[in-house]
């Protein structure tokens, strides 16, 4: 028998280090909810107040918020999309059949995660300057590719090869066409991947930073950087910000919360070879 | 030589939260001095939680072992002189064969440098290693390797020897070879032994006395031929043979014959109440195709496989299809009407499964 | 339908799996092809199908060449070994899906009539509602079995439909396979490692070894008139005894130690080493024929009869006897088996990795 923990002893930890790991947030929602003057006190003094919220929804402080928070969710939902429309079968085709270069291809698209944003960001603001796609819900889903296509690919990819050739060249058998045997048997089989994944790309293009910054101005501009521009003018609105911030966590917080029976499902079935 | 006695011999797990698991419940079993019996049964039955118990690598729970009338349950497993064969072998890889033979002996340190040497070699010998002495485990084939650990067992001139599934991992060709060989060096050295299989042929083939176990109670102690030949319940008869036996539910008639269908009876081998639900058991050897007497059957197929053919049949109305042992140069077409009769019969409660005999 | 396969060769980076694979399948015949695993059977069965690609050789259904020739319009029918069920659909849908695909659709009354009949003659029709996760592997095997009778095939390929089934339901379920009508009139290809069942099912059994066919016939051929030592001892329990020794100048097998002496069923040249083979079952105590001098080495119960291994000099014949003839035999004891020299099967020695080939007309 393994010495385990006395009871309130581990019971004592775990709150310790809830109490750390939350107490950044925490912060934050306190901060959200402090009236403009309070902000800088050095004492603790709160009276808690939805005025930041207001301010931030209603748009008053004259930054259009709550289209920022629209622009991140077609743009990130977007992107999630298309990765999943390209990057499914090409997961697929990559999993299943070796050809001449393969796998430097698949490299070259994972080489695409390690390279800083920033060494791109300057030839593609040009470009995108010339071809129209600046600042537009196109050049944004396009330009997120770069970060949402290689984690599904590469995720993917692993997940059919965990799946038996076996079951689609049974329904190849079966009389169904090569087509029909991936939409019928392997798509269904890798569905808590295809949340998993999605989740995860979901979260990386909406919390993206430097292609809004540089790549949008007013139209398509995303909350991560809208949340900053209450920074901007004569002092810095740290509890506007905070509620910005604040509400930019819904979305996948929410989208966590609603697929977590596949994620947990999902992010072992890939892993383990069953 | 010794003998070895079980009395009343109990294991039960118990586990917070979980009903107590009672893995063996209450074994009696004598072995003479120099016998070979196997202990059979399917997984789970507890035939390894007993070896295991009278090698002393599982604490007892209830009951006494006794080795050369003396109780050794007190004794922790080095103080108790037996040899184990595992089935995985359980070799020590960076030894070499003669290293590990000799690693046993020298575990108790009363064996001088030259002793060793001189019974790592007899041994050898005897099982026929002696070629591959230098050798690492790794090396050798699953046969040899299990020679190895046959004659680990063996050098320290163990009272008991234990066998758990020795043959389990070798290939058809080198189980045959290996099971004569140690069911000849077994005989010529003489040790009281146990061995422990799920494999009916091969307690068949090596053991003295068979002792069939089922959720952990002998269901029969005998030798081969009366296990095969009188099986005490229908899951011996069942389990022991192969192609299996026939079992068929039937009603007992007032005539001395189990009515398995409205048009199939047959004769029963000993007065049954009429109206009692049976259990009707026929191995396939003892039934025979004849011309004229005899029940009338369907073949379903037939399987000539040379040195003999299985025939499968359907008798009118009967569920369960009937198995016969034919003569190699049988051949019989589907669908073709044959007669088949009965000879050694076997009866069974159909709710307890006991023999009625 | 007929299935030709011509040289055909297949390999994978550097395993090769088929090395010039040569193969007849005839109109409505139960083929076994036996071999131990990784002799190149599950490829075989997949090239048939058209689940790989060879490497070069031809394979031809009806006479035609299969080269461009997609799986789904090959006619045929496989059962998996690893059963291939769709784990996310209940049997049903897993039993259902060839009669739903473009190819061989049903309308859904038949389908399910057609479905419902299939999973009678299984003996799955409990099951229909599961999913395969639930079942036991005896379970899976049968709907596997149960997906591929479902549909019209021209041909079924078995893939050891049987391996992962217990002694007593795969004897049943092999002679269940035999009635089946539909496998009774469809052209068969059956792959296996288990002799006993090439001998119970196959019309023809093809014996296959590291890529290539050893030796095709009927079960008598292969019995009587195995290709080699190794063919000889794949078929038979107890397996066959292998004597090795020389012919002597008078035509006779001795030997090494001069303990055993046979006169032989053929002319064999004088000094050439040989092996007998020769079937326990052929062996007797008490028959007529050579008799031989050697002692017990141990008896093994066998059921109704006794397996005898007898020591003559260095060597050990084992012989199946009844157990009358066996009461009484104790190690050690003097005994005099008989052996017909007809029964006699004379091999080459093996020689390292290759197993020595049968000497006299072949086949």
């Amino acid at each position: 028998m393994r010495k385990r923990l006395p009871g309130w002893l581990a019971d004592a930890a775990l709150i310790l280090y809830f109490v750390f790991s939350l107490f950044p947030v925490a912060w934050m929602a306190i901060l959200s909810l402090k009236p403009a003057n309070q902000l800088f006190s050095t004492y603790f003094s709160f009276t808690p107040t939805l005025d930041a919220y207001r301010t931030v929804l209603g748009g008053s402080e004259g930054i259009p918020f709550v289209r920022f928070f629209g622009n991140s969710l077609v743009v990130s939902v977007g992107a999630v999309a298309l990765s999943l429309v390209v990057g499914l079968p090409a997961a697929y085709a990559s999993a299943r059949w070796r050809f001449k270069g393969s796998e430097h291809l698949m490299f070259t698209l994972l080489s695409f995660r390690f390279a800083p944003e920033l060494t791109v960001i300057i030839p593609l603001f040009v470009l995108y300057q010339k071809l129209g796609l600046f600042d537009t819900y196109t050049g944004m889903v396009w330009v997120l590719q770069l970060v949402t296509l290689p984690l599904v690919v590469w995720i993917m990819r692993s997940y059919f090869a965990d799946l038996s050739p076996e079951l689609e060249q049974a329904a190849l058998l079966d009389g169904y066409s090569r087509t029909q045997a991936f939409f019928k048997v392997a798509l269904p089989l890798v569905k808590p991947g295809i949340a998993a994944v999605s989740l995860l790309a979901f979260i990386f293009a909406w919390n993206n930073f430097v292609f809004p910054l540089i790549l949008t101005s007013h139209e398509a501009q995303t909350v991560t950087v809208g949340a900053l521009s209450f920074l901007g003018g004569d002092r810095p609105k740290y509890h506007l910000t905070a509620a910005a911030a604040l509400v930019s966590v819904v979305p996948p917080l929410l989208l966590a919360l609603t697929i977590q029976r596949y994620l947990v499902r999902g992010l072992s079935f890939g892993a383990v070879k069953s | 030589m010794t003998g070895l006695e079980l009395r009343e011999l109990r294991k039960t797990y118990r586990s917070r939260g979980r009903p107590a698991v009672e893995a063996v419940r209450g074994l009696d079993l004598a072995l003479d001095s120099g016998e070979l019996l196997g202990l059979l049964g399917p997984s789970g039955c507890g035939k390894s939680t007993t070896l295991r118990m009278i090698a002393g690598l599982e604490a007892v729970t209830g009951g006494d072992i006794l080795i050369g009338g003396a109780s050794v349950t007190g004794r922790p497993a080095r103080r108790r002189n037996i040899g184990v064969a595992f089935e995985n072998y359980a070799l020590y890889p960076p030894l070499t064969v003669a290293e590990n033979l000799a690693f046993g002996l020298k575990a108790r340190g009363r064996s001088a440098r030259g002793e060793v040497r001189r019974k790592v070699a007899g041994i050898a010998e005897r099982v026929g290693l002696t070629d591959v002495l230098d050798a690492r485990p790794a090396g050798l084939s699953s046969g040899q390797k299990q020679r190895v650990s046959l004659a680990r067992a063996l050098i320290r001139a163990p009272d008991v020897l234990l066998l758990d599934e020795p043959l389990s991992h070798l290939d058809a060709a080198q189980r045959d070879t290996t099971r004569r060989e140690l069911k000849r060096i077994q005989r010529e050295m003489g040790h009281t032994t146990i061995l422990v299989t799920h494999d009916q042929e091969e307690a068949l083939s090596l053991a003295d006395r068979i002792a069939v176990m089922r959720d952990g109670a002998i269901e029969q102690l005998g030798t081969p031929y009366e296990i095969y030949d009188h099986p005490a319940t229908a899951f011996v008869a069942d389990f022991v043979g192969e192609p299996a036996i026939n079992l068929l539910p039937a009603v007992a008639d007032a005539d001395g014959r189990a009515r398995l269908s409205a048009g199939v009876r047959i004769p029963l081998p000993v007065p049954v109440p009429a109206g009692r639900p049976v259990l009707v058991g026929i191995r396939p050897e003892d039934l025979a195709l004849t011309g004229a007497d005899g029940v009338p059957a369907r073949v379903v197929a037939h399987e000539p496989l040379l040195e003999s053919g299985i025939a499968t049949l359907a008798l009118d109305g009967v569920e369960r299809h009937l198995v016969v042992l034919t003569g190699p140069e049988v051949r019989l077409a589907h669908d073709e009407r044959v007669r088949v009769a009965a000879g050694l019969t076997h009866v069974f409660d159909a709710e307890t499964g006991d023999s009625l005999r | 339908m007929s299935i030709a396969l011509r040289d055909v060769r297949k390999s994978y980076g550097r395993t090769t799996a088929l090395d010039g694979l040569d193969l007849d399948v005839r109109e409505g015949e139960f083929f076994c092809l036996l071999g131990p695993s990784g002799a190149g059977k599950t490829t075989t069965l997949k090239t048939v199908a058209g689940l790989e690609r060879p490497d070069a050789g031809t394979v031809e259904i009806d006479g035609r060449d299969m080269r461009d020739v997609e799986p789904y319009d090959r006619g045929v029918a496989m059962c998996f070994e690893s059963y291939a069920l769709y784990p996310h659909r209940s049997v049903y849908d897993n039993l259902v899906s060839p009669l739903r695909s473009p190819r061989h659709r049903l309308p859904a009354a038949e389908a399910r009539d057609r479905v419902g009949a299939v999973a009678e003659l299984l003996g799955i029709g409990g099951l229909l509602d599961r999913m395969p996760g639930q079942l036991s592997n005896g379970q899976r095997q049968r709907v596997a079995l149960g997906r591929v009778l479902v549909r019209p095939a021209r041909a079924f390929l078995l893939d050891e439909p049987l391996s992962h089934l217990d002694a007593k339901l795969r004897q049943q379920m092999r002679a269940e396979l035999k009635a089946i009508g539909a496998v009774r009139r469809t052209t068969t290809l059956y792959v296996t490692h288990d002799s006993v069942e090439a001998l119970a099912l196959g019309d023809r059994i093809g014996v296959i070894r590291a890529g290539r066919i050893v030796q095709t016939g009927t079960r008598e051929d292969i019995w009587y008139r195995p290709y080699d030592t190794e063919v000889a001892r794949a078929f038979g329990r107890p397996r066959i005894n292998l004597l090795p020794g020389a012919v002597t100048g008078s035509g006779t097998f001795r030997s090494p130690d001069g303990a055993l002496e046979l006169p032989l069923p053929l002319r064999v040249a004088a000094g050439t080493e040989v092996l007998v083979g020769v079937r326990p079952r052929d062996v007797s105590l008490t028959g007529e024929g050579h008799r031989l001098t050697g002692t017990v080495y141990v008896t093994e119960v066998l059921g109704r009869s006794v397996e005898v291994t007898v020591r003559i000099g260095a060597q050990h014949l084992s012989l199946v006897a009844s157990r009358a003839e066996a009461a009484g035999l104790r190690p050690d004891d003097p005994v005099r088996p008989a052996v017909r020299p007809e029964h006699l099967l004379v091999f080459e020695a093996d020689r390292a990795g290759v197993p020595g080939r049968r000497i006299g007309t072949s086949p």
